[in-house]
């Protein structure tokens, strides 16, 4: 018996991202979501792309999209000088573990440092989800949360990112701004799979 | 006063005058009045706020009640996931590991985010001193860093600093010219140390919670500067204090869920890393196989004094703080004050029980008069930790070591002094309104000649009550009124309002033996004398609890002492018994009007417009606002005004000069303000004392909502 996942769920992390001042896009086909990918990294007309690749990542052929735009990708495995890389990326793309739609934050665990600085050094971060993967709480997330930092062995080590929102601060006169030692701008894309049907 | 003592008191009014005439007061208030604020609203959409405190509060405790079961846990976890960790008992063990360390590794330049552990250590400036550059990466600290300050604001360091005097700072620093506004400001600020965290050789964090199960150490902001100083350099060093540790991830969950809230009143902060051991592949970083160096990760494990604090089972749940910084938005003279004058590394009310063991008892007994014993702290507090019990500890310690400044030793005799004025009424009245006299009084006692005394009352409550016949309820109804200082000695005709209005609901009142509330002895740390009143009074009133009688007092102080202070302090199941039997007055009608046993036939005061001032004794026992609605049901149109603190608190405001009257004035300000707007009718407070001050500093007549509510039952006075 399929699972099929509420409608609901994506509205309120819909919701609670865009509230953050986040970007949310909500798309049913994976074409759908190849055009706001590539409609969301020529907007900013970047030189560098940073990838963390990830299983949705891969389905929708990011590294092709990049490629057709002529945009220079990076990624763990482009060679030397990954460091200087990545400071020169001005967008970085990522998958998600998962997300929580109550606080509109997404999940990421990485098990290596270059794939968790493509989330924080460059301006733009995109990070593309699946509506199956939004859970609707951070307490209905617990035992997926301690299964990933606990790791798949014993000495397994890694990072787990909550990510809710941009980076920001209030420190000079209450002014919120943002954009200070993370990315100002912060985009989802969400692609449906298999909504609930609503009577 | 010890002449120690009278040294340090000295310069803390030094610090209060500087303070009051500075200009760094409107910024801290402001940003204190921000972070309150938004605080209120992120609890509104959460109905079980209570419930998750209680939740919180309770997981905490087990864990420090075995901590080291936790810490080794935590230990054998890291270890196992290729961590290092090191236990350090003091300071001094803690700073040289790092500096070992960081001299080992051949470090130039440490990144450090936002960490008070490393503050109480002064880690900055041993490292300094061997040559090693260290840049403080969140916002707010690169400022104070900068500045050689210390932060001001547990959350927001710099928060006293203007525009221009941040843009200043960085361009001296820089060689460079920084723009004032902050957009652009932070733009330059994050383009700078930008450098220096893919330079750094070494990266130092704080840590917010240590899962022990998985080896987790959880790193909290908003800048996302941890995650920059986690993730760059090769070597990683958090320093947590040992009461971090924590059992599971739920646990972890819970704690978050209630963090960010208070702090901040954001759900989550953006950034909330897991780090669970070091993690790998370190970008610019290659071995010689040309493959990607992993991390080497230590974990520092601080006691200094922890374990002490832990032993002290009146100081023990402070361990549960979860340094969100709620309690010092929300503290009336830190708001006014900030972090500069109220404590050393850690500021606010929590900062006093946690300076007296990291840095001493002498130390926080500096800081320890600026509370003012309004229980707000408590109040907001995510882990109900029971602060202001613990302030009255220390303040305690102080007292009885180094002596008190006179002012205060007179009014711990408050009551005394009130029935010995009342005795001889007129001509105390007359001398107390007048200036001679005042003076004189001001040179022996410490009570400031500036501030008016509410007048004396010759025949006392008692005296009344005595021949006063007793009631019988048809309905059973009992009530023990709890009538404390002023409405026997000052304003009887209080009291016998409260008797009129409880019989006219069908309520049969007695006034058990009592002695005062004792709040002035607790206020200046009179302990001893202070658990004797408050035996006295509870063992008098438990005997009536026992026979059906719910005890109700009309003075906010007295409804505060006994509804949370007595048992806080006492910890007897009696003193617990008689607090879930206490009711404030108002709110025991509002209880009888909800049961629909309220007798409702007004003669309605019908058009008068009220602003209507909340008593910060009644904010720390209920949310509600029963005097508001009680008087909306007598027809009054009431606008509650919310402007925090009247600044009197109690005593406090009697006592002569800065950290006394004109501390309570400067408090009091911005409800002086609000009082003054022409909207009002009248103003109104159940409190004597915050009329007292209300009158003092404004021109405005301030009413007792028991008088309007006696009137629109047409009662009179016999």
């Amino acid at each position: 018996m399929e699972t099929v996942w509420k409608r609901s769920i994506v509205e309120r992390f819909e919701k609670e991202f865009s509230a953050l001042g986040g970007e949310a896009y909500v798309v049913e086909s994976t074409a759908k979501a190849r055009e706001k990918l590539r409609e969301l990294i020529t907007r900013d007309s970047p030189k560098k792309v940073a990838i963390s690749d990830s299983e949705l990542g891969k389905r929708l052929q990011v590294d092709e999209v990049l490629n057709e735009i002529g945009v220079t990708p990076v990624s763990i495995s482009s060679g030397s000088n990954l460091r200087k890389a990545l400071s020169e990326s001005d967008v970085g793309i990522t998958g998600v573990s998962l997300a929580l739609a109550d606080t509109g934050t997404l999940v990421i665990k990485t098990d290596n440092e270059f794939d968790r600085l493509v989330s924080a050094l460059p301006y733009t971060h995109i990070a593309l989800l699946s509506n199956r993967q939004i859970l609707e709480t951070a307490d209905s997330a617990i035992n997926k949360l301690s299964e990933l930092c606990m790791g798949t062995s014993k000495g397994a080590t890694g990072v787990v990112s909550f990510i809710t929102g941009t980076s920001r601060t209030a420190d000079i006169e209450q002014v919120l701004v943002k954009g200070v030692h993370g990315p100002n701008k912060l985009c989802a894309i969400v692609l449906v799979e298999n909504w609930e049907a609503e009577n | 006063m010890k002449p120690e003592r009278k040294a340090t008191y000295k310069q803390l009014l030094l610090k209060i005058e500087a303070a009051i005439n500075g200009k760094q007061k409107t910024a801290i208030r402001a940003s204190t009045n921000r972070l309150r604020s938004h605080r209120v609203e992120a609890f509104e959409e959460v109905p079980d706020f209570e419930a998750q405190r209680e939740e919180l509060r309770s997981i905490k405790r087990a864990t420090i009640q075995e901590i080291e079961r936790h810490l080794q846990k935590l230990t054998e976890n890291v270890i196992m996931k290729g961590g290092r960790v090191f236990r350090a008992k003091t300071r001094d063990e803690a700073v040289q590991y790092v500096l070992k360390l960081a001299l080992e590794r051949e470090v130039e330049l440490i990144v450090k985010s936002k960490s008070m552990t490393t503050e109480e250590l002064e880690l900055n400036h041993v490292l300094e001193e061997k040559g090693i550059r260290v840049v403080d990466t969140d916002l707010g600290e690169r400022i104070v860093q900068l500045a050689r300050e210390k932060p001001v604001h547990i959350i927001a360091p710099a928060i006293h600093k203007t525009r221009e005097e941040v843009a200043a700072l960085f361009s001296e620093a820089s060689g460079k010219n920084f723009p004032t506004d902050p957009v652009a400001l932070t733009q330059e600020v994050r383009k700078m140390l930008r450098e220096d965290f893919l330079n750094a050789q070494m990266g130092i964090t704080g840590v917010n919670i240590a899962v022990a199960e998985t080896g987790t150490i959880v790193v909290v902001t908003n800048e996302g500067n941890a995650r920059l100083t986690s993730a760059l350099p090769p070597l990683h060093v958090a320093v947590m204090g040992m009461e971090k540790v924590i059992p599971t991830i739920g646990d972890a969950i819970k704690q978050l869920k209630l963090l960010s809230r208070s702090g901040t009143g954001q759900k989550f902060t953006s950034y909330i890393s897991f780090i669970s051991g070091p993690n790998k592949g370190i970008p610019g970083y290659n071995n010689g196989n040309n493959a990607l160096v992993d991390r080497e990760f230590h974990l520092v494990i601080l006691d200094n004094g922890r374990n002490v604090m832990r032993e002290k089972e009146e100081f023990r749940d402070a361990l549960n703080c979860i340094k969100c910084g709620a309690c010092l938005n929300v503290c009336p003279t830190y708001s006014i004050l900030g972090g500069h004058v109220f404590g050393y590394t850690y500021t606010g009310p929590i900062g006093i029980p946690w300076t007296a063991f990291t840095e001493g008892m002498e130390k926080a007994g500096e800081f320890a008069p600026l509370c003012i014993g309004c229980g707000l702290c408590e109040d907001v507090c995510p882990v109900k930790i029971e602060i202001p019990k613990m302030i009255i500890h220390v303040k305690h310690h102080d007292a009885k070591k180094y002596g008190q400044p006179k002012a205060n030793k007179f009014i711990i005799n408050l009551e005394e002094h009130s029935r010995r004025a009342s005795q001889v009424a007129p001509v105390a009245n007359l001398l107390l309104s007048n200036r001679i006299f005042r003076y004189f009084m001001e040179k022996v006692t410490g009570i400031d000649r500036r501030r008016p005394f509410p007048k004396y009352s010759r025949k006392t409550f008692r005296h009344w009550f005595k021949t006063h016949p007793l009631y019988h309820s048809k309905s059973g109804l009992k009530i023990a009124y709890f009538h404390d200082v002023y409405a026997n000695y000052n304003d009887p005709e209080v009291g016998k309002s409260v008797v009129q209005i409880l019989e006219k609901n069908d309520c049969e009142v007695v006034a058990p033996p009592q002695k005062h509330s004792g709040m002035p002895l607790l206020s200046y740390g009179n302990t001893d004398e202070a658990t004797e009143i408050m035996k006295y009074n509870v063992s008098s009133l438990a005997e009536y609890v026992r026979k059906g009688y719910k005890v109700v007092s009309a003075e906010p102080t007295a409804a505060f002492c006994l509804k949370k202070l007595y048992p806080d302090f006492l910890g007897t199941s009696d003193a617990k018994l008689v607090a879930q039997n206490s009711y404030e007055f108002f709110e025991f009608l509002m209880k009888l009007h909800r049961e629909g046993r309220l007798d409702t036939n007004f003669k309605k005061l019908n058009g008068m417009k009220v602003g209507y001032h909340s008593p910060c004794h009644t904010k720390s026992i209920f949310k509600e606002k029963p005097v508001a609605r009680i008087m909306e049901l007598i027809g009054l149109n009431v606008k509650e005004i919310d402007y925090g603190c009247c600044g009197i608190a109690g005593t406090y405001g009697y006592k002569a000069g800065l950290d006394g009257f004109d501390l309570s004035i400067e408090v009091g300000k911005g409800l002086f303000e609000e009082v003054m707007k022409l909207e009002y009718d009248a103003i109104l407070t159940e409190s004597s004392v915050c009329r007292v001050q209300i009158e003092t500093g404004t021109p405005r007549k301030v009413l007792q909502p028991i008088r309007l509510l006696r009137e629109a039952y047409s009662l009179s006075s016999e």
